[in-house]
């Protein structure tokens, strides 16, 4: 398993001033493949996952990136592997208004200093994948929420990413659309081979991970393989 | 009412952003109020040192003075551009007068009294003790002085110092009632009021819609879902003005409050030129009424007009962020007015400028105001074009930046337009300056002094053409008034000088023989029929006569723009009888121009004849008072709208940046670094206002221009404004650079990602 991971944290405490949100976790993700952490509102889901892209610095404890820990790098290292090597999916999608789908799409790339060309063609390319090429000019204002989550997810894919966080992506749409935009976005992940972090309060949005865990109380505890 | 209540509910139970932004509206509105209330003051501070002017004012009796009354005579003298005032009294025996304002006893003989600014300025300046002749003995209370800046002398003196004077009367009392100079002409006073309104209150009236309508996307939002809950589009308006009205009102209290200490500040520092008595600043009942009222009543409108959209349709809030081309006509006033305003400046490029007579009259300000009006309307256009061209820019920056201006031409823009209009009519006020400037004046190299020859002893005279600062000096003889004599023809008077003394009187002389009388004319003026006259000599204690002829032999000479020497006769002084000097007449001294120089020659010729009435030939000392007054208040107008104008402009950016704090974050996340979010956020508001500014500079500079070429003055491209005018623009856009950059931090806070 050792060889297989890309992100690491092992006995990881985090808290906010006096109040513990995540105690001792440890957890894996392997490329390709989903992992999921369900649990009630304020378990410490989202601290956990702002704790592994390297936001929140963990109190105790070590998040490792490809076999290098994050207490070693920089800001600015760690800001530009947040801009290479991860990707971002946001319960609210938010994309920037004023930009098109296109732009929105395009923006890791651009960030990383991509031409401006190439960058729209890749982003044509996902969007394509992902069923909305035709809205690429389209403002956000202008399109649907489950046509604005799936260009959020082209966003964190665009620039295959090593890992994609995604913080309650669906918790903002109805089931059928959620359930479409899951398995699109599931689906693309896979095939690039990215890992992603699934973070839900919903237990049927779990149910399509490969790895299931359950938060309560800021402790993680593995539920096994989901089906 | 019950949704005035619901309104204060909500902002009282809203969250922190909710809070910052109640907040931001009472400090942003409360600065405004305390610029409305100090430009509201400013007649009012102008009107308490005329009245008290007025009060100290001495009433004569008409004539020559009767024997045993109280004799006043009063001097006035440019000290640099201040007026510097003296009033000689005697006491007299019988119906003496009471004491003037500010003093407790009419002054006794060699008994001085003076301000406590001209007391300072003794001890910097012994010189001036010449025009006092006495011992100071006190100084005048503030009830007889027109401001703490004032220079203001009362000197104690007998009868037989003052009579022999023309300009001596007999006091009846003092207080006329009404100022002889007034701080500012009632004519300029209607100019400044209206330049003074364009440079403070539209930035003013910006800046409070700007706050009234803080955060209008997440506002929207929840008054959209108040709408959806079953609220009238009416209740809507109105629970979204109670929240604005509430913070214009506590604003107005607060603003009342700066303003207070802003006055007793500036009182005891003063600005230059402009000094007042913390008393006159305080702030009339209508004043009050109207800071108190008008403030939360503009709030009110904006509030209900700024949630009209919100209420009558709220499922259109969500539907922002597509851009909208601006409505073209006010590019089409901006290139109508700026046809105008470059055509009449053309005109000052000709041999034949445009005057300001019949049409004129009425083009040149239609055109100043459209071109200033469609400054304003097609800004948002200007910059929507700009944005739209440069958003399909490679630069990654730059297409941020312009995509955003591109949907968004909003508060900000309402904020630049502030901002521009405001350096437009700065330009047109310097125009207004240089006008003014041109009149009072001079532009002349020279400065001629005339004092009359009555009353100067020949010892003084002596004295005065020693004086070293001076050039030159000649005697003016004029014949004694004669009623009988025929009307066309002038009796001739004479510059008695030599060839010598001519020349450095004048810039220019051709044809001058010594020892011989001349006919002098300036080729420039059509000479005046002159005819032969008699002038009354004195040689010691014998009067003679001395007939003077108009002679043949010419001596051509060019002027100085501003000269007493305007005599149709040359007299060289070897002609005169031995010993003799001329009963009446003008000693005519000249020196150069430059304030210290005058200002030292007033003060020597004070010394020699304290009581002499010095006539420093085209320097209007009232003019001079009144230009640095204006020049004070336009400054003081500019400086306060660069400040309210700056405010909006912060308060409108920490607005947006609040509103966007979760794209920021967002961004943040996926790896843009602070230092391209900053740039972003810089370019976004500096450019269009880099580009409105410098249009600014420039139309402002034509309209100057067109004004100044129809004024009819001298100078039609004002160049010396250029400089402090850009650097004020340069110092709004470092303002706004500096202010736009804390808005990014350098932390990450996941907190400000939306969640439910
Ligand atoms: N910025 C913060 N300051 C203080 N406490 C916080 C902050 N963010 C989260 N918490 C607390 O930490 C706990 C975990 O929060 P969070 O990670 O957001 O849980 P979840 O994502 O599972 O809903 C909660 O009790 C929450 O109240
Ligand atoms: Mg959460």
């Amino acid at each position: 398993m050792n060889t297989t991971e890309v992100l690491a944290a092992r006995g990881v405490d985090l808290s906010y001033g006096s109040t513990p949100a995540v105690r001792d976790a440890h957890l894996s993700l392997a490329p390709g493949e989903v992992t999921a952490i369900t649990g009630a509102s304020g378990s410490g889901k989202s601290s956990l996952l702002y704790c592994l892209a390297g936001v929140l610095p963990p109190a105790r404890g070590e998040v490792w990136f490809e076999g290098r820990p994050f207490s070693t790098l920089d800001d600015e290292e760690i800001s530009t592997l947040r801009r290479e090597r991860f990707g971002f999916v946001f319960q609210y999608g938010e994309l920037l208004p004023e930009l098109t789908v296109e732009e929105n799409t395009a923006l890791p790339l651009r960030l990383a200093g991509r031409r401006k060309a190439p960058a729209l063609k890749a982003a044509a390319e996902v969007l394509d994948r992902l069923g909305i090429a035709d809205l690429r000019e389209r403002r956000p204002s202008q399109i649907s929420g489950g046509q604005s989550q799936r260009v959020a997810v082209a966003r964190a894919l665009v620039h295959r990413p090593s890992v994609v966080f995604a913080d309650e992506p669906t918790g903002s749409l109805d089931s059928a659309n959620a359930g479409a935009v899951l398995e699109e976005f599931l689906s693309l992940a896979r095939s690039q081979g990215t890992a992603v972090l699934l973070v839900t309060h919903d237990a049927g949005v779990a149910a399509r991970a490969d790895h299931h865990w359950t938060m309560a109380d800021g402790v993680l505890s593995a539920t096994g393989a989901a089906a | 009412m019950r949704e005035f209540l619901l309104g204060l509910r909500l902002l009282l139970g809203s969250g922190r952003g909710a809070r910052a932004r109640f907040w931001l509206m009472t400090l942003g509105s409360s600065l405004g109020v305390c610029c409305l209330a100090l430009v509201l003051t400013v007649p009012a501070i102008l009107d308490a040192r005329d009245g008290r002017a007025g009060g100290r004012d001495p009433v004569v009796f008409a004539g020559k003075p009767a024997s045993g009354r109280t004799l006043v005579l009063e001097r006035t003298d440019p000290h640099g551009s201040r007026p510097f005032n003296r009033v000689f009294v005697a006491r007299g025996t019988r119906d003496t007068p009471g004491p003037p304002p500010g003093l407790d006893a009419l002054p006794a003989p060699h008994e001085v009294f003076v301000s406590p600014a001209l007391r300072d300025q003794l001890r910097r300046e012994p010189n001036l003790k010449g025009l006092l002749p006495g011992t100071v003995r006190g100084t005048i209370a503030p009830a007889g002085l027109t401001d703490p800046n004032e220079l203001y002398a009362y000197v104690g003196a007998t009868p037989s110092d003052l009579i022999h004077s023309g300009a001596t009367r007999a006091l009846k009392s003092w207080g006329s009632g009404y100022a002889p100079n007034p701080a500012v002409d009632p004519s300029t006073l209607d100019i400044l009021r209206f330049t003074m309104a364009t440079l403070v209150l539209l930035p003013l009236a910006v800046h409070l819609s700007v706050c009234a309508r803080l955060s209008a996307a997440s506002r929207n939002r929840r008054l959209a879902a108040l709408r959806l809950l079953g609220l009238s589009a009416k209740g809507t308006q109105r629970v979204n003005a109670a929240e604005t009205v509430v913070a214009a009102l506590l604003g107005a209290v607060l603003g009342i409050g700066e303003y207070w200490l802003l006055n007793q500040a500036m009182a005891r520092t003063g600005l230059p030129g402009l000094k007042w008595y913390p008393g006159d600043g305080v702030p009339t009942a209508g004043t009050l009424a109207l800071c108190l009222l008008g403030c939360p009543a503009l709030a009110w409108f904006v509030g209900r007009a700024s949630a009209r959209a919100a209420a009558t349709n709220p499922l259109s809030t969500r539907r922002t962020a597509i851009p909208r081309t601006p409505r073209i006509w006010g590019g089409l006033l901006l290139v109508t007015g700026l046809g105008i305003v470059i055509g009449y400046s053309l005109t000052g490029l000709t041999a034949h400028p445009a005057d300001s007579s019949g049409i004129n009259a009425l083009l040149v300000p239609l055109g100043v105001l459209l071109t200033g009006l469609g400054l304003v309307l097609s800004m948002p256009l200007l910059s929507y074009l700009m944005a739209r061209r440069l958003a399909r820019s490679r630069s990654l920056t730059l297409n941020l930046a312009m995509r955003r201006n591109e949907v968004e031409p909003g508060s900000a823009m309402r904020v630049v337009s502030g901002l521009v209009l405001l350096v437009f009519s700065a330009s047109l006020a310097q125009g207004v300056l240089v006008e003014e400037s041109q009149i009072t004046r001079s532009s002349s190299p020279s400065q001629e002094y005339g004092i009359p020859l009555a009353g100067l002893s020949a010892h003084q005279q002596q004295q005065l053409t020693a004086i070293p600062q001076l050039r030159a000096h000649a005697l003016v003889m004029e014949p004694p008034f004669d009623p009988d004599a025929e009307g066309s023809r002038i009796p001739a008077r004479a510059l008695v000088a030599t060839c010598g003394q001519l020349k450095s009187l004048v810039r220019h002389v051709e044809g001058c023989v010594d020892g011989k009388a001349l006919r002098l004319t300036d080729p420039a003026v059509t000479p005046e029929p002159v005819a032969p006259s008699t002038v009354r000599l004195r040689q010691g204690t014998r009067h003679i006569s001395l007939k003077i002829t108009v002679p043949r032999q010419r001596a051509l000479f060019t002027g100085y723009d501003v000269t007493s020497v305007d005599t149709p006769v040359l007299f060289p002084p070897s002609e005169l009888p031995p010993g003799a000097v001329p009963a009446s007449g003008t000693l005519i001294l000249a020196g150069a121009s430059d304030p210290a120089t005058v200002r030292a020659v007033l003060d020597r010729i004070g010394a020699i004849s304290p009581t002499a009435d010095v006539d420093p030939v085209g320097v209007n000392v009232d003019g001079l008072q009144q230009i640095s007054v204006i020049e004070t208040l336009l400054a003081l107008g500019m400086v306060m709208g660069l400040v309210v104008g700056a405010a909006a402009f912060l308060v409108s950016a920490t607005d947006r940046a609040v509103e966007r704090r979760s794209q920021v974050t967002a961004l943040a996340l996926i790896g843009a670094r602070p230092r391209v979010l900053r740039l972003v956020q810089c370019a976004q508001v500096v450019l269009p206002l880099a580009v409105g500014l410098l249009l600014a500079l420039l139309t402002g500079k034509l309209a100057e221009t067109s004004y100044l070429v129809t004024g009819g003055g001298e100078t039609f491209w004002d160049g010396a404004g250029v400089p402090l005018l850009a650097a004020a623009a340069g110092t709004v856009l470092l303002a706004a650079i500096l202010g736009t950059l804390p808005l990014v931090g350098r932390r990450i806070d996941p907190e400000l990602i939306r969640r439910d």
